[in-house]
């Protein structure tokens, strides 16, 4: 309450100073006005006066002039000096006042000049000052009371009663004052009030203006939150209108589809996406749902294609939701670019196929392994068998020579002989039964290779032999390197036994071959093979694996990459970028520490340490 | 402090200054409006206008502004009184080429009669000196009042010549010399 009193106060100074400046200058003008008037109506009425024919300027002239302009100078003088001030008023009444009589004395005392008087005090109310009147009445009434005394003809026009017509004069000037002091008495309420109002007003909107400030401050919070999202968002958001037209688009969909904001904006919203299908989908979709409210795009996940700014269609899923603005659908669509996971998704597709197939490894292992015996018993079977055949066919032989057949018989039987090659099969057959039971040894061991690789419903820790890990493995990976390298086995063979994980160890072990074999293929095509060293060596607490090729090696910007998971620089069905992180993940389990060094294009070699003991922090599968 | 003093007594001073100028301007403006001019000695003999009970003449300067305001006063109390007054009005001097403001008035006088001499012939005939200067006569001859019909120099209150007509007719004007407020007529002699 202190506050607005004090504000009314200020605001009714105010307010009164600025009517009383402009007042200030309304008399000043009035008065330069009134000065100019005076000299002129002097000049018209009275220009000069005579004495026969002999004439000279009129005294009212003169009087005008210079008493004008003594009565006028304080006016100007205050008004321009000491504008607003209460002297200032006083002079402008008492000097106003005095204009009047010299005003009424060159008019030669005509009635209606003295409406000058009242005129005055009018323009004096404008003041709102109601003391300054007083001052005015004063010399009113001086100069009627004097001049009344002296020559009362010249100021009321009759000699009778002069007394008494002073009394006339002042009392309507009196009259004149009392509603005029009313008037500036309710002016200056006027003025209080409106002050009042004012600043209370002000007060009410200050404290409106705080509440709109704080408002305005989140709501700037709250946009600039927006913003941040909408600009910084990785997902494309796309706002169109109700025609289907882009307004909006930020920086990712930007990116996503390869356009640039200015020159979307306004554009029907398919043609952003992928000529062909996608744009007639999404335009089919937004007719739709403006015309029916529904659409196949509106409030659903839909894969579609956009066109990158090389040109390349790239896969991106597309929700699109409709939110109504003033009775008018605003369309939002938020853009995600999935190529990654589509390629993610091809790369699951392809592991979970290699997974199947590893699954189905060890039942094939042993479905093969059944005939695969029996063949190699009758091979072996017909091997030793053939030596006793042999023998007999030999006896045959020097019998049938040693008889005395007639020579068709002998030429008979020796035709027969060279037509079975005979010789040839006595000579050759044993070599092919022995390469016959090599190959199904061969087979043998592959196949007692897969079941050890795929140790189905092993995965607990147990002892492991790591060298026969690796021997096992590399059989089972043969294919994968018998065509673009050698490997050559450093096998320490006093290796002991370490507590571990088979399946696990066997699958570090194939992604770092397999790896080593891509890698010298990238490098050598075809051209020549390339070398893989398989080592293991012992301390008194780890065992040390190293694997080491020739291959095209692993440049320095990505070694940091190559045991995240996905990561892969190789093409689709050729690598997941998963094995060196299962790799890894398998190291990790088993307490150890896998470390690389490579050269780009001058071959890799990763060390696996292990402990020997068990592993302290051993993390089952 | 001093600086203070100072411009108080400067303005103090230059109050003073100004207050005197104001009044001595006032002074001689009031002194420049009461100050009447040189009345006529002896009133003429005249043979007044037997038609009317009265006859009132004005000796005038054509020109003369301050005369504007006695004549104006005239044809005031001439509408009101026209059937008791015969009035004459003697412009004295040569008559201008173009009618002027007074001789103006004086044709608006109801029945008034207006005469042209010249100063000396006014001084002779007339005895006035002052653009102003009224007489007015009964039928008798006998003069009933000499002097002006104004309250002071260009003074425009045609009560005040409707009050001395009212006191000459009801027979209660105490002078019958009052001051006349005009223009020098001028004459041979000056």
């Amino acid at each position: 309450m202190t506050t607005v009193a004090a504000r009314t106060a200020e605001l009714k100074a105010s307010h009164l100073d600025r009517i009383r400046r402009s007042t200030d200058r309304l008399f000043l003008w009035l008065t330069i006005v009134e000065y100019v008037a005076g000299v002129f109506v002097a000049y018209i009425l009275s220009p000069r006066t005579y004495s026969g024919t002999e004439s000279a300027i009129h005294p009212h002239v003169l009087i005008a002039i210079v008493l004008g302009a003594v009565i006028t100078a304080p006016i100007v003088y205050a008004t321009v000096f000491w504008p607003g001030q209460y002297r200032t008023r006083c002079i402008v009444a008492v000097c106003h006042m005095l204009m009047s009589a010299l005003l009424i004395h060159i008019s030669g005392g005509r009635i209606e000049t003295h409406f000058h008087v009242f005129g005055t005090l009018a323009f004096l109310s404008f003041y709102r000052d109601w003391r300054i009147l007083i001052w005015a009445t004063v010399v009113v009434a001086a100069d009627h009371l004097v001049r009344g005394i002296y020559i009362p003809e010249s100021v009321y026009g009759v000699i009778a009663n002069a007394e008494w017509r002073f009394v006339e004069h002042a009392g309507w000037v009196a009259f004149e004052d009392v509603i005029l002091i009313a008037s500036c008495i309710r002016g200056v309420s006027e003025v209080q009030a409106i002050a009042q109002q004012q600043a209370e007003l002000e007060a009410t909107n200050e404290g409106v203006e705080a509440i709109v400030k704080e408002r305005t401050e989140e709501l700037r919070e709250s946009e600039l939150q927006k913003t941040t999202v909408f600009e910084n968002a990785l997902d494309g958001i796309v706002t169109a209108n109700s025609e289907g037209r882009i307004i909006e688009i930020n920086p990712a969909a930007e990116r996503i589809f390869g356009v640039s904001r200015h020159h979307v904006l306004g554009i029907p919203l398919q043609n952003i996406f992928c000529p062909g299908q996608s744009q007639e989908f999404v335009e089919t979709s937004l007719q739709a749902h403006a015309s029916s409210g529904r659409g196949h795009l509106v409030n659903q996940n839909v894969e579609l294609l956009a066109v990158s700014e090389t040109g390349t269609p790239i896969p991106i899923e597309v929700s699109v939701m409709c939110v109504p603005v003033k009775g008018c659908p605003l369309y939002t669509a938020f853009v995600r670019d999935i190529s990654e996971r589509k390629k993610l998704e091809e790369q699951l597709a392809h592991t979970n196929k290699m997974e199947s197939l590893g699954q189905l490894a060890p039942g094939v292992a042993h479905e093969i392994n059944t005939p695969n015996q029996y063949i190699g018993d009758n091979v072996r079977f017909v091997e030793e068998s053939f030596g006793s055949l042999v023998e007999l066919t030999n006896e045959y032989r020097r019998t049938l020579a040693e008889s005395r057949l007639s020579e068709a018989n002998a030429k008979r039987i020796k035709e027969l002989e060279e037509s079975a090659d005979l010789d040839f099969m006595l000579e050759q057959i044993p070599p092919a039964l022995t390469q016959a039971l090599e190959g199904v040894e061969r087979v043998g061991s592959i196949i007692r290779a897969m079941k050890e690789f795929a140790h189905p419903g092993v995965e607990s820790f147990t002892m492991v032999d790591l060298n026969r890990v690796i021997e096992s493995t590399v059989m089972v990976a043969r294919n994968e390197w018998k065509y673009v390298a050698n490997v050559e086995l450093d096998l320490d063979p006093s290796l002991p036994s370490i507590q571990g994980n088979p399946g696990e160890l066997s699958q570090v072990i194939l992604n770092l071959v397999v790896n080593s074999a891509q890698a010298i293929e990238q490098k050598f095509k075809d051209s020549e093979k390339g070398s893989i060293l398989i080592a293991t060596r012992a301390d008194s607490t780890h065992v040390t694996i190293t694997v080491s090729d020739n291959g095209c090696g692993i440049p320095d910007k990505i070694r940091n990459n190559v045991f995240d998971p996905f990561f892969t620089t190789k093409g689709v069905g050729v690598g997941t970028g998963q094995g060196l992180a299962i790799t890894r993940n398998a190291v990790d389990r088993h307490a150890g520490e896998i470390t690389l060094a490579s050269k780009a294009n001058a071959g890799a070699t990763f060390v696996i340490r292990l402990p020997i003991g068990p592993p302290e922090k051993v993390q089952c599968a | 402090m001093k600086g203070n003093v100072r411009r108080i007594l400067f303005g103090a001073g230059l109050a003073a200054v100004w207050a005197t100028a104001l009044a001595y301007g006032v002074h001689a403006a009031m002194r420049y409006e009461a100050t009447p001019g040189r009345r006529a000695s002896t009133a003429p003999t005249l043979a007044p206008d037997s038609s009317s009970e009265w006859t009132c003449v004005m000796v005038a300067h054509p020109l003369c502004p301050c005369t504007r305001t006695s004549l104006v006063a005239l044809r005031e109390v001439m509408a009101k009184y026209s059937s008791k007054f015969a009035c004459r009005i003697v412009f004295v001097g040569q008559r201008p080429a173009e009618e002027t403001a007074n001789m103006e008035i004086a044709s608006s006088i109801p029945g008034a009669r207006i005469e042209w001499i010249s100063a000396d012939d006014a001084q002779q005939k007339y005895h006035a000196f002052t653009s102003g200067q009224t007489f007015v006569y009964k039928r008798s001859g006998a003069l009933a009042f000499s002097g002006g019909v104004t309250p002071g120099r260009g003074v425009d209150q045609p009560m005040f010549a409707l009050g001395l007509f009212d006191a000459i007719l009801e027979g209660t004007l105490a002078k019958k010399e009052g001051p006349v407020f005009g223009c020098s007529l001028g004459s041979t002699s000056q």
